[in-house]
C-alpha cells in the first residue's frame, strides 16, 4: 500500500505556499469538462461543492437527508477556532499549530496542522461575508471565547448554534450554485458503493430513499464528506442517521482506514435513561467551571442525592487532579467517572451516572447568576430527564461524539485510491488521538473552501476530461453487488429488527473499545462483534421491499456496515499497544494511572486494508458474515518542529 | 404508561391515506415522542403484519429541522419552543388518544406516512437566500463592526432551522416566516444590503410559485416555532418587500 | 406590473391594507354622521341634506369607496383562492394553535359584511326594499327610525356590525403588519388603537336600532 503522504518540502511555514504555486491549475474553460461527485453535505461537504461549483467544476452533491442543510455539522455547539488575534493575547498560526498537535497528543501530521491553522483565519473572513451572525462586543468588532486546551481566546461563536450558522452559510452558498446550475443536488440519496478502476476511483452507486432505485454516476474525482463513525457504539451525540457506510464501502474497495480506533468521548452528556434510549445529548463542557463532580463514598449510590451527607461524598476529580480538579481535559474526565461507576459507586439508572452539582455554586454566587450563566443548558436538562438542577444535582455520563479516525489521505487530501478525496470528519484528519475543542468546525471548513478546490485541481490536470461510460462492465459489477447485498437483507426473513443488532454492538463497543481499553477485552469484543454478525445475518427481519421508502432497509445497511467496522475498530485499538489521547490502553498507564505513549514504537499512523479488495463488498450472505480480513501498514509521523512532551494535569 | 396513536398512514403519494389506530403499552413518561415511535415500530417490526411508520428525524436534539409531526393538531406538539424530538411523554397523560398527522400543505407533498417532501424550502434559498459572495473574496471579517443589537437580531431570526412547522399550522400554509427569517437574517447585516432588493423579491416570488399561500398574521406560526421566531419578521419582510417593489419595479417581473 | 400585483401575495395583501383602511377612515366618518341622530330630528336631516348638496364630493367619496370596496373584494377572492388551493387535505384535529377566531374568519366576515352592504344600498340608499322612503326622501330620520322598529331589521343591523368588529378586531391590526409598520412601541400602540376602534364602530353603529327598537328614539 503507496502511503506516501506527499508533504511538500521546505520549512515548515512555506509548505502549503510553495505547494499551491506548484500545483498545476486547470484553465477556467477546462474545468466545466470534469465532472466532481461529493457526497455528504455537512460543512466540508458543502463548502468544497459551493467552491468548486463556484470554480466552473460540474458538480453533483448527494446527501441522504432531505436537504444539505440537515447535515449533522449543524448540531456543532461551542465555535470555531481561528487564530486572528483579534484579542491581542498573543495568538499566532504556530501557536494554534502548536496546542493543536499537543492535544492531539503529537499523532498527527505537522504539515497538515500547519496548514490548518493558516487557513483558519481565511474561515473566519469568508463566513461573516456570507452573512454568519458571529457574536459581536459592543464596538461591532467580533467577540471569542476561551476554550480547552488553549491559554488565548481564539474562538469565534454564534449562541451556542455555531454550528448550524456556519452549516447554513455553506449550504447557502450551495443552494446559490444549485440556482445557477453548477451543482445538480440529490437528496435523500445514500452512497453506497464506489467504483474503482486499477486503484482510481471512476464513481458511486447511489441508492434514491424514497423510490429505492439504485442509480449510477460517473465522475473524474469523488469526495467523500461523509463525517465519522460515532454511531458504531449505538449511543452517541450524532445524529441518528450518521453512519460508516460511504467510508467503509471505499475501504472494502481499497481506501486504507487510518486510526479507527481513536474516538472522542466527551465526559458531559446526560446518562442514558433506558434501553430505548435512541440518541444522547451533550452538555456544554462549561458546566464544569462551576460544577463540582462528585459520587457517594460507600452505600446505595441510588440513594437521594440531598440524603448524602457531605462527608459521604468523594468528590474524586478534585482528590486526585487537585491542581486542576474538575477542570481536567476531557478525556480524563471522562475516564475517571466511568471508573467509579465500574467501581459500583455510579448514581442514577443502572449507575451509570455521577454527580455534577452546583449547589456550592448557587449558595455563592446566587440562583439568578447561575441562570444567566447556564440557563438554557439547565432548561435542557430539566426538558429531557424532568429533574430541576437548581435543585438537585445533574447526572452525567460521558458519550462518544466525534472520531478522529477515517480514511487516510495524503497531504493532498486524496486517499491511496486515485481520485478518490476525503475531507472532513470523514478523513483520518488533522486532530491526531484527541481533538481540541471548537476545531472540527474548522477542519471541515479549511478542507472544504481552502483546500480541496486547490488540490483536487492538481489532480484533474494531469487526468483527460473522458468520463467512464455509465454501461461499462465496471459499473455493472459493483451495481449487481449492490442489488445483492440488498437482496441478501431482505431475504434473511429472521425476527429481529437493525435497531436491536445495533443496540448490541454498541453495547460491545462501548464496555470493550470505549474509554478504556484492554488486550483481552478488545479480543472478546471482537469475537462477540463475530457472532453478533453471524446472528444479524441469520436473524435479521426487514419488513416492506427494496423499490419503496424503506427506513428498516436503510439501518439495515448501515448496521451491517458498523457489525464489519467495530471489528476493525476493536484490531486497531488491540494493535495500538499504547495510551495516547481517546485511546486508552489500561496495560500502558503510568503509575498515576495516566496514559502512557510509546512513541519509539507507536509515533505513526495506523492504516488497515482490506485485503480482498477486489472483492469490495460483494453482496453474498456467505462472505459478508466472515470475519473482516485485513493487513495493518503504517506511515510514520515525523516531528521536526515540536518537542514530543508527555501531559500533567496533577 | 400506554398511549394510543392514531397515526397517518399513506403508503406512497400515489395511494390514499388512512389513519391507523395503535395501542403501545409499557412505555416510560422519560421517553421522547419519537422514542415512544420507535418502540411502536419495534412492535410492528415483532407482529410482521404491517410495516413500521415512517417518519423523519435525525439529531434528536432540536436542530437539524428534520422532525415534524402535528400531533393533536399541534406541529411539534403541545410544548412551546421545541421540537417533536425534544417533546417527552411527560407532556402527555397515561391512555391518552393521541393523533399524529403529516405536515399538510400542497408545496409539502406527503412521501409515505408522515414523511413530506420539504424541497421547496430549499428552491426558496436557491431563489436568493444567501449573499453573493465566491469563496476567497472576502475581506478581513473585522473590516466591517456591525453594531451588536443588529448582530443578535440577525441571529434571532437565523435561528430557523427550517423544520416547516410555521407552514403545516399556517391556515394559508403560508411559509411566510421561514422567508421573513431569511429575509431579515441577511438584510440586518451590511454585507448583505447590496442585494437586498432583489433578496427579497426574488425569494416571494419563489415564495409565491411554490404554492404556498399569503400570511394572514394570524401568528400562529409564531406559536408553533420552535425556534420562537417572532412574526414582526413576517411586518419587516413586507416593509422590505414594498420598499423593494416601488424602488425596482422591474425586478417584480 | 399589474401583472406583477395579480401574483404576488405581498402585493395583493397591500392592496386589501389600503383599501381596508381607507374604507375604515369612511366608517369613522359614517359613523359620526349617524349619531347626530341622538341630536334630534333636524340635526340629522339637516347633514343629510348638506351632504346631498355637495354632488362632486358625494360622488367623489362613493366612486372611491366601490373602488376600494372592489379592489378589496377583488384581492380577497383572489388570495382566498390561493390559501384554499395551498392545503388539499384538511387536518383531522382542529387547533387554534394561538390564533383568535376572528383572524380565521375573515372569509367569511367579510363575505358576510358584502353582503351587509347589499342591503344596507338597496335599503337606504336606493331605497328598494322600502320604496315608500322615496316620497320624503329628505327625512332620514323618519327612515331610520320606521326602519329599526321593525326587529328583524335591528337585528340584522346589529348582527352586521358585530361582524364588522370582528372583520376589523383583526383587519386593522392586520393592514398595519401587511404594509410593513413595525416599531417594538408604536406597534403595540397601534395594536390598541386598533381594537378600541374596532369597538367603538361597532357599538356606535349598533346604538342606533338598539335605541329606536327599545323606542329610546322615536
Amino acid at each position: 500500500m503507496n502511503l506516501d503522504g506527499k508533504i511538500p518540502k521546505g520549512a515548515l511555514a512555506d509548505k502549503w505556499s510553495s505547494h499551491k504555486f506548484q500545483m498545476s491549475l486547470l484553465a477556467p474553460a477546462q474545468k466545466r469538462h470534469y465532472k466532481i461527485l461529493v457526497v455528504g453535505t455537512g460543512l466540508a461537504g458543502a463548502s468544497a461543492a459551493a467552491t468548486l461549483a463556484e470554480l466552473g467544476y460540474q458538480v453533483e452533491a448527494f446527501c441522504f437527508q432531505d436537504s444539505p442543510r440537515r447535515a449533522h455539522s449543524i448540531a456543532a455547539q461551542g465555535g470555531i477556532n481561528a487564530c486572528k488575534n483579534y484579542q491581542g493575547d498573543g495568538d499566532s498560526v504556530r501557536r494554534l499549530f502548536y496546542d493543536t498537535i499537543k492535544g492531539g497528543d503529537f499523532r498527527s501530521r505537522e504539515a497538515n496542522v500547519y496548514r490548518l491553522a493558516e487557513e483558519s483565519q481565511n474561515i473566519i473572513d469568508q463566513a461573516v461575508a456570507q452573512g454568519v451572525p458571529f457574536a459581536r462586543d459592543y464596538g461591532g468588532f467580533l467577540d471569542n471565547r476561551s476554550f480547552g486546551g488553549a491559554q488565548v481566546s481564539r474562538t469565534f461563536y454564534a449562541k451556542g448554534q455555531t454550528g448550524q450558522q456556519l452549516l447554513l452559510g455553506a449550504y447557502s452558498a450551495l443552494q446559490r450554485q444549485v440556482a445557477r446550475g453548477g451543482v445538480k443536488l440529490h437528496t435523500r440519496t445514500e452512497l453506497l458503493d464506489i467504483v474503482v478502476d486499477h486503484d482510481e476511483v471512476k464513481g458511486i452507486i447511489t441508492r434514491n430513499l424514497v423510490s429505492g432505485k439504485i442509480n449510477r454516476f460517473a465522475g473524474h474525482a469523488v469526495v467523500l464528506a461523509t463525517g465519522g463513525y460515532g454511531n458504531v457504539f449505538y449511543l452517541s451525540t450524532n445524529a441518528l442517521g450518521s453512519n460508516v457506510t460511504a467510508t467503509y464501502r471505499a475501504y472494502l474497495r481499497g481506501a486504507g482506514f487510518a486510526n479507527p480506533c481513536f474516538t472522542q468521548i466527551h465526559p458531559t452528556c446526560i446518562p442514558v435513561k433506558g434501553n430505548y434510549q435512541s440518541k444522547l445529548t451533550l452538555m456544554s463542557e462549561s458546566l464544569r467551571n462551576d460544577g463540582r463532580v462528585w459520587v457517594p463514598k460507600s452505600g446505595d449510590p441510588s440513594r437521594n442525592p440531598s440524603q448524602i451527607a457531605e462527608e459521604d461524598r468523594d468528590y474524586y476529580l478534585e482528590r486526585i487532579y487537585p491542581s486542576f480538579g474538575n477542570l481536567v481535559p476531557r478525556d480524563i474526565a471522562s475516564r475517571k467517572a466511568k471508573e467509579m461507576c465500574d467501581a459500583g459507586k455510579g448514581v442514577g439508572p443502572g449507575g451509570l451516572g455521577v454527580y455534577l452539582d452546583f449547589s456550592d455554586a448557587i449558595s455563592r454566587l446566587g440562583e439568578k447568576t447561575m441562570g444567566e450563566r447556564y440557563g438554557n443548558l439547565f432548561d435542557m436538562y430539566r426538558q429531557i430527564t424532568g429533574e430541576n438542577p437548581y435543585k438537585t444535582p445533574m447526572r452525567i455520563y460521558p458519550a462518544v461524539h466525534y472520531t478522529m479516525g477515517g480514511l487516510w489521505v495524503d497531504y493532498n487530501l486524496m486517499s491511496n485510491i486515485r481520485g478518490l478525496h476525503v475531507i472532513g470528519e470523514a478523513n483520518f484528519s488533522d486532530h491526531g488521538s484527541n481533538r481540541l475543542g471548537a476545531s472540527a468546525l474548522m477542519q471541515g471548513l479549511a478542507d472544504g473552501y481552502f483546500i480541496l478546490p486547490y488540490t483536487i485541481s492538481h489532480y484533474l490536470a494531469s487526468h483527460k476530461p473522458t468520463l467512464t461510460p455509465l454501461d461499462n462492465n465496471l459499473f455493472n459489477r459493483v451495481e449487481s453487488q449492490v442489488t445483492a447485498k440488498i437482496r441478501s437483507l431482505l431475504s434473511i426473513g429472521g425476527s429481529r429488527s437493525p435497531h436491536e443488532f445495533h443496540r448490541e454492538l454498541g453495547k460491545i463497543m462501548w464496555n470493550y473499545c470505549g474509554m478504556s481499553r484492554t488486550t483481552e477485552g478488545l479480543r472478546s469484543a471482537i469475537a462477540k462483534i463475530q457472532q453478533l454478525k453471524q446472528d444479524f445475518w441469520q436473524d435479521l427481519y426487514i419488513p416492506g421491499s427494496a423499490g419503496t421508502f424503506n427506513q428498516t432497509l436503510e439501518s439495515a445497511g448501515r448496521v451491517a456496515d458498523f457489525l464489519s467496522f467495530g471489528e476493525l475498530m476493536c484490531q486497531d485499538a488491540l494493535a495500538r499497544e499504547e495510551s495516547c489521547g481517546g485511546h486508552f490502553r489500561e496495560e500502558h498507564q503510568t503509575s498515576a494511572g495516566e496514559a502512557k505513549r510509546d512513541d519509539q514504537k507507536f509515533a505513526h499512523v495506523a492504516v488497515w486494508q482490506h485485503v480482498n479488495q477486489d472483492r469490495g463488498s460483494s453482496g453474498v450472505k456467505g462472505d459478508e458474515m466472515r470475519p473482516i480480513k485485513t493487513k495493518r501498514h503504517t506511515e510514520k509521523l515525523e516531528f521536526n518542529e515540536v518537542q514530543l512532551t508527555s501531559r500533567s494535569y496533577k | 404508561m400506554k398511549l394510543i396513536f392514531e397515526i397517518w398512514r399513506q403508503e406512497s403519494p400515489d395511494h390514499k391515506g388512512q389513519f391507523k389506530t395503535y395501542e403501545v403499552n409499557n412505555l416510560d413518561t422519560n421517553m421522547s415522542f419519537l422514542e415512544a415511535l420507535d418502540v411502536l415500530n419495534e412492535q410492528l417490526l415483532r407482529e410482521k403484519k404491517e410495516e413500521p411508520v415512517a417518519f423523519d428525524y435525525d439529531c434528536r436534539e432540536g436542530i437539524c429541522g428534520m422532525c415534524s409531526l402535528v400531533i393533536n393538531g399541534e406541529p411539534h406538539g403541545p410544548l412551546q419552543g421545541v421540537t417533536t424530538c425534544q417533546l417527552h411523554l411527560r407532556s402527555f397523560k397515561d391512555s391518552e388518544r393521541i393523533t399524529v398527522e403529516p405536515w399538510r400543505a400542497k408545496s409539502f407533498p406527503i412521501v409515505r406516512d408522515l414523511v413530506t417532501d420539504r424541497s421547496a424550502f430549499d428552491r426558496i434559498i436557491s431563489s436568493g437566500g444567501y449573499i453573493s459572495v465566491n469563496t476567497g473574496s472576502a475581506g478581513d471579517a473585522n473590516a466591517i463592526p456591525i453594531e451588536k443589537a443588529k448582530a443578535d437580531q440577525a441571529f434571532d431570526v437565523a435561528a430557523c432551522i427550517g423544520c416547516g412547522a410555521c407552514v403545516a399550522t399556517c391556515k394559508n400554509s403560508s411559509a411566510m416566516l421561514f422567508v421573513a427569517a431569511k429575509v431579515t437574517h441577511l438584510s440586518a447585516l451590511k454585507q448583505g444590503e447590496v442585494e437586498k432588493e432583489e433578496r427579497v423579491l426574488k425569494m416571494m416570488t419563489s415564495h409565491d410559485m411554490e404554492g404556498f399561500g399569503s400570511c394572514s398574521q394570524t401568528k400562529s406560526c409564531e406559536a408553533v416555532c420552535p425556534k420562537n421566531i417572532s412574526t414582526a419578521a413576517i411586518t419587516a419582510l413586507n416593509r422590505e418587500y414594498l420598499r423593494a417593489a416601488v424602488k425596482k419595479p422591474q425586478a417584480l417581473s | 406590473m399589474m401583472r406583477a400585483v395579480l401574483h404576488s401575495s405581498v402585493l395583493l395583501k397591500a392592496v386589501m391594507a389600503v383599501s381596508g383602511l381607507l374604507m375604515v377612515g369612511f366608517l369613522l366618518g359614517h359613523m359620526a354622521g349617524n349619531l347626530l341622530i341622538f341630536l334630534g330630528q333636524d340635526a340629522l336631516n339637516s347633514y343629510a341634506a348638506k351632504l346631498h348638496s355637495m354632488p362632486s364630493i358625494l360622488w367623489t367619496v362613493r366612486i372611491g369607496l366601490l373602488v376600494c370596496l372592489l379592489a378589496h373584494v377583488f384581492s380577497g377572492i383572489k388570495l382566498a383562492i390561493k390559501n384554499r388551493q395551498s392545503r388539499s387535505t384538511p387536518y383531522k384535529v382542529k387547533h387554534p394553535n394561538a390564533s383568535t377566531l376572528a383572524s380565521r374568519s375573515m372569509a367569511i366576515t367579510g363575505c358576510l359584511i358584502l353582503l351587509y352592504i347589499c342591503y344596507h344600498l338597496a335599503h337606504f340608499t336606493v331605497k328598494w326594499t322600502h320604496p315608500e322612503f322615496q316620497q320624503n326622501p329628505g327625512d332620514v330620520y323618519g327612515m331610520v327610525v320606521t326602519s329599526f322598529q321593525h326587529p328583524l331589521i335591528a337585528f340584522t343591523y346589529v348582527l352586521s356590525m358585530a361582524m364588522v368588529g370582528a372583520h376589523l378586531y383583526h383587519g386593522i391590526k392586520s393592514a398595519f403588519d401587511s404594509l410593513g409598520f413595525y416599531h417594538p412601541f408604536y406597534s403595540v400602540l397601534v395594536c390598541r388603537i386598533a381594537k378600541v376602534t374596532c369597538v367603538l364602530l361597532a357599538l356606535g353603529f349598533s346604538s342606533v336600532p338598539v335605541c329606536v327598537y327599545f323606542g329610546l328614539i322615536s
